[in-house]
């Protein structure tokens, strides 16, 4: 069977910086994979440049075919999205008006009014705050709203950089316990985290980036059992 | 005032509606400032002065060729737009208005200082249509041109334009192809001063450079941003204000661009989003 994602040797540099070094992943249908690493490891780098947003060198392959070429409302179209670090919606526009936005590939007008439900089902706050600017938006809402907005073209594979950043601990189990869900409703994830304990806890497999490389690879129930990985990041 | 006067005005006042929307489609939906617009204008005006005084072409053929060229040159101007950063753009718009005043100015065929006179009367199904009825034709495009914006409100440009203007790259991250409006933008806001620029010259029956020249693009811009960014009804506003009230009030004329500067520094600092904008005090207004 083939990966819905398939990376290999990715590089990114910024300048002199080398933050990507020769990276290799992969997600398999119905997987929740994380990436997790310390601040500065490279977790934005590579999926933004998955995501075609920065500049990179290596294969990305989606769904078996070569991306790397793409540009990002290429990679959109082909069913690729991203929830970016910081969640980064439409300030000025309104709730409603974002997951307009997020629909826009979306032309037919039944299948954006069941999208709308869908979403507005998965974070009801959405609903409630539809008329609202998204500037007025909590932390969380913010987050929540960049989700639905990405779900709105019902994605294949969903990029989630670093969802619980800056979150109060409350409302990162909520998000988690949401990310569960969509996973079972049939969505791909691939998410990035500094929260390492609760990456494992919802993932299949991890990858462990340090300093932009790979150093560790596997099944996250193994990962968390790692003496290594218990010292560096789970404190234990 | 006399009766013709009056249309006289409302002619100005109803192409600078256009001027205003046009430039709004680049503002207001792509994020992409010009401070050049009247460029674009004075291309559109020229277009007919040239083609109708030196070539004996008809009415209507200079007017499609106006919007056509204009949209072309806009087209081209939207092409370094891709590669440069915004503030540069700004920059190089404000080039771009010197530099065509200034081909305008010493180019003979394009009739030099003087510029180009004696543009006949247009004329529709061989009649003139005297001042009144070229204010109605005038106000017959500026209708074409309100429903072509609800409709690119309306349809799915609204939000591909209206999200590249707030974050490009989390445009481009859904869906939102933001070469492809960035110049669609750029063509239809150069197609629209084309025809602005048609208008203009067949009311005035003459071209001068100095009509198209720096302070008039600073003049559409404090219109727009008067009367609220990316909105419809804003940019209308503004055009109507700023062509009455200077006329109103004579001894304005004389500090034009002082007050539309002082315009500019206010609205940004009281009504950033302009009167008739979102949070803009008109708006307020009318929704009590
Ligand atoms: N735009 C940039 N310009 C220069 N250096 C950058 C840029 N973005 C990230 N970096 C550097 O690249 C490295 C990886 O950063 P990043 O991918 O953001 O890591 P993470 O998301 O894991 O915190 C860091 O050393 C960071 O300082
Ligand atoms: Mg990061």
């Amino acid at each position: 069977m083939r990966s819905v994602l398939e990376v290999q040797n990715l590089n990114v540099r910024y300048g002199e910086i080398h933050a990507v070094k020769g990276v290799s992943l992969r997600v398999e249908k119905g997987e929740i994979v994380a990436l997790i690493g310390a601040n500065g490891a490279g977790k934005t780098s590579t999926l933004s440049a998955i995501m075609g947003m920065i500049r990179a060198e290596g294969s990305v392959k989606f769904m078996g075919k070569d991306i790397e070429r793409f540009s990002p409302w290429k990679r959109a179209q082909m069913g690729l999205s991203i929830v970016p670090e910081r969640a980064r919606v439409f300030p000025n526009m309104t709730v409603l008006e974002n997951l307009e936005v997020g629909a826009y590939l979306v032309k037919d007008k039944k299948v954006f009014k069941e999208r709308l439900e869908w979403v507005y089902d998965i974070f009801p706050r959405l609903r409630e705050r539809q008329k609202q600017l998204a500037l007025t938006l909590s932390g969380g809402e913010k987050q929540m709203l960049a989700i639905g907005r990405s779900l709105m073209n019902k994605p294949k594979l969903l990029l989630i950089d670093e969802i619980s950043l800056g979150l109060m601990p409350k409302l990162v189990d909520e998000i988690f316990q949401i990310l569960i869900k969509l996973n079972e409703s049939g969505i791909t994830l691939l998410i990035s985290e500094q929260n390492t304990k609760k990456a494992l806890e919802i993932s299949s497999r991890a990858y462990v980036l340090q300093n932009g490389r790979v150093v560790k690879e596997g099944p996250s129930g193994e990962l968390k059992e790692d003496e290594e990985i218990r010292k560096a990041y789970l404190g234990v | 005032m006399t009766l013709d006067y009056l249309y006289t005005l409302i002619t100005f006042s109803n192409i600078f509606i256009i001027l205003s929307l046009s430039l709004n489609v680049l503002i207001g939906y792509a994020g992409q400032v010009s401070l050049g617009h009247a460029a674009f204008f004075g291309i559109g005006a020229y277009t007919s002065a040239v083609l109708a005084v030196k070539f004996g072409l008809g009415y209507g053929t200079t007017l499609l060729l106006s919007v056509l060229i204009g949209g072309f040159f806009g087209f081209l101007l939207g092409l370094p737009s891709l590669r440069v950063r915004h503030d540069f753009l700004v920059l190089a718009t404000i080039g771009l208005n010197f530099v065509v005043v200034a081909l305008f100015k010493y180019i003979d065929f394009f009739g030099g200082p003087y510029g180009i006179i004696g543009l006949p009367a247009a004329k529709f199904f061989g009649k003139e249509l005297g001042t009144g009825g070229y204010a109605l034709y005038t106000a017959f495009w500026v209708v074409i041109v309100i429903l072509l914006m609800i409709y690119i409100e309306k349809i799915y440009l609204r939000y591909g334009f209206e999200a590249i203007r707030e974050n490009e790259d989390a445009a481009e991250s859904i869906g939102v192809s933001v070469p492809l409006f960035k110049i669609y933008a750029f063509t239809i806001s150069g197609a629209l001063a084309g025809l602005a620029g048609n208008l203009w010259a067949y009311q005035m029956g003459m071209v001068f450079p100095d009509d198209f020249s720096f302070p008039v693009s600073i003049t559409i811009l404090t219109m727009v941003v008067l009367g609220g960014v990316g909105t419809i009804s804003g940019p209308i506003l503004g055009a109507v204000l700023l062509t009455f009230l200077p006329e109103l009030l004579r001894f304005i004329q004389d500090y034009r661009l002082l007050l539309y500067g002082i315009i500019i520094v206010i609205v940004m600092m009281y009504q950033p989003s302009g009167l008739l904008g979102r949070q803009g005090i008109l708006r307020k207004a009318f929704k009590r």
